[in-house]
């Protein structure tokens, strides 16, 4: 009888920590600070169908990289500094590099809530994608093995007006983006002494994000684009984007879909198309692609872990690229990521001619 | 006869013309309201893993919630605007379309549970019965978009607060129960469960608690709930 009373006081004991809150925790300070060490090792079989194949020294094929990512933001009243810095050390079949990137670097003033300006490098991640985006006009192209990591920007200035309603249309925004490029501003962006105009307006109306683009260039053709997402259904969303060269008979367009099932499937298709190839060192050059990813959240009730099965197909010339892959979260702070990738396809083809056949990807992160 | 005459006479008295869910609604929240949150999943074996959430929360349609703690999630913010929901991941820098069904944190809760709404916004009473102390109340979602589709609430006639609610899916099945508990004053006239712990069928041994650090009544502009600002509550906290 004596056991009872203990077992209730062992019960109320063991949850008495998790019902207390600390409030220091949440004390707002005038700043913020994250970021991330990534250690990565990449495996690697070679394609002797490569034209690069006999240009290969065969000896060494391991690849080790290591990225260290600081984001830091500093609040004043209506001004805001935020920061991106970005530090690599790569050892790639015996030769070492590093560098560091600024990744993002602006100041943000709001004159109101419904005003503002940001001025310096930053990305402003335009388009609904996942995997490639035809209307990001002024961002870099995303890597399609790693969709998430083009996060490096351009030197710009950027004023937004925001503004919410009651009705069918409950937000609408419009984004002015004024950028130069030339030797020294902006190189890799374009080279040319040039100036940069974008004009965005978005709508959320009926439920829908639209966005609706004009770019203007001082030396080139203008550009227009739009773009849109919508949930139709509680686990369907669907997404679209058009962009197209006035004048010119040049555009290319994007159609997808995120399908999420009942046992936490998420099954993201996309379809790419463009008129004219692009540059064969770009990701996405040919003239179209279809995109799959199937990622199933905690199998076999494998809490904070997760499968996935990427599959990236150029309709042209049938040739492909799979990964398939699974990541978990640690309780540390801690996210392991590891994958076999393999290319597939013809000789000449586009996945058929690179270099690596396959790779044993493992990525292991440490967020601060 | 007599019993339900009664028992509508005491519903009246106690709860006036207005829906006892709208009271329910008001008891949880002020219409406007900021509030920091700890979301405890608790495995099979013991292990647990916490995350810190500030959200802001604006008449019945609007909720964007930021993520402070655990490092690997600090940033992420959901925002959701009627059943409209969208992710932002600072390491992706654009906000993206999500479901409502959709777990931003993994084990029991969901976004919906996360990003709860008001009730009334998204439930009709189908029908209430009087046990004693408590009111069960049958709820109906108003439409498809809503996370689950029937609620079984029993509400505590006292406190006018749930003190567990039954979540099921259109063909009957049990997806969760939520239990409220350790009724705190927040200050300002908010008095409510500071707990809430949920268990599943679906995840059998797993528990997940929500606990309430802090409600307070707020008023912010509408613009704040948009996805130009998704990625900038941190500008917002207090």
């Amino acid at each position: 009888m004596k056991a009872l009373p203990l077992i209730l006081c062992v019960a109320i004991l063991s949850h008495a920590g998790d019902y207390d809150f600390d409030l220091d925790a949440i004390e707002v300070k005038p700043y913020t600070l994250s970021g991330y060490l990534k250690g990565e090792n990449k495996l690697q079989g070679l394609n002797d169908d490569s034209p690069l194949f006999h240009t290969k020294n065969k000896d060494s094929i391991k690849t080790y990289a290591s990225e260290g990512d600081v984001k830091f933001a500093y609040f004043q009243d209506a001004l805001k500094l935020d920061s991106e810095v970005m530090v690599n050390y790569n050892d790639i079949d015996g030769a070492y590099s590093d560098k560091y990137t600024i990744a993002q670097l602006f100041m943000q003033y709001k004159f109101d809530q419904n005003n503002l300006i940001e001025v310096g490098k930053k990305a402003p991640n335009w388009g609904k994608g996942y995997f490639v985006n035809p209307i990001a006009f002024f961002d870099r192209k995303k890597d399609p093995n790693d969709p998430d990591a083009s996060r490096e920007g351009y030197v710009m200035a950027n004023y937004r007006y925001n503004k919410s309603y009651d009705g069918n249309i409950r937000n609408v925004s419009f984004d002015l983006i004024v950028m130069k490029s030339n030797e020294h501003m902006n190189d890799e962006f374009s080279q040319e002494e040039q100036n940069h105009v974008g004009m965005k307006a978005y709508f959320l109306a009926y439920d829908t994000d639209i966005d609706l683009i004009y770019y203007r260039r001082s030396e080139q053709s203008d550009k227009v684009g739009l773009d849109f997402s919508k949930n139709i259904q509680t686990n369907i969303e669907v997404h679209g984007e058009f962009a197209k060269t006035l004048g010119e008979d040049d555009y290319a367009y994007l159609l997808g879909f995120k399908y999420l099932t009942a046992f936490d499937l998420t099954i993201t298709t996309e379809y790419f198309y463009q008129k004219n190839q692009s540059s064969k060192s770009e990701p996405f050059y040919d003239h179209q692609y279809v995109m799959n990813k199937f990622s199933q959240k905690e199998p076999f009730n494998w809490l904070y872990g997760a499968i996935y099965y990427k599959n990236i197909y150029n309709l042209g010339d049938k040739s492909m690229q799979n990964s398939l892959g699974a990541t978990y979260s640690f309780k540390n702070n801690m996210l392991l990521d590891i994958s076999y990738n393999i290319n597939d396809g013809q000789r000449g083809s586009e996945y058929g001619s690179k270099l690596v056949q396959d790779t044993l990807w493992t990525k292991l992160y440490w967020y601060f | 006869m007599k019993k339900t005459l009664l028992f509508l006479l005491t519903a009246v008295v106690l709860f006036g013309a207005e829906n006892i869910l709208e009271q329910v609604d008001k008891k949880l929240s002020p219409s406007s309201a900021d509030s920091y949150k700890k979301l405890i999943n608790i495995e099979p074996d013991g292990s647990k893993k916490e995350f810190l959430l500030y959200q802001i929360k604006k008449d019945k349609d609007k909720i964007v919630s930021l993520f402070l703690q655990p490092d690997s999630e600090k940033g992420r913010s959901t925002l959701r605007l009627d059943e409209n929901m969208w992710l932002y991941l600072p390491e992706v820098g654009k906000p993206i379309r999500i479901t409502s069904m959709q777990s931003v944190v993994g084990g029991v809760f969901n976004n919906s549970d996360i990003m709860q709404l008001d009730f009334s916004a998204e439930y009709d009473i189908k029908s209430e019965k009087d046990e004693g102390a408590v009111l069960v109340l049958d709820l109906k979602a108003k439409n498809e978009t809503v996370a689950y589709d029937k609620l079984l609430m029993e509400v505590d006639k006292k406190t006018v607060t749930p003190t567990k609610i039954a979540c099921y899916t259109s063909t009957g099945m049990l997806i969760k129960t939520l239990y409220y508990k350790d009724i705190k004053d927040f200050g300002g006239g908010i008095i409510r469960a500071a707990v809430i712990e949920t268990d599943s069928p679906l995840y059998k041994g797993y528990k997940s608690i929500m606990v309430y650090g802090k409600i307070t009544e707020r008023k912010v502009s509408d613009e704040l709930f948009t996805i130009e600002n998704i990625g900038k509550v941190h500008e917002f906290r207090k």
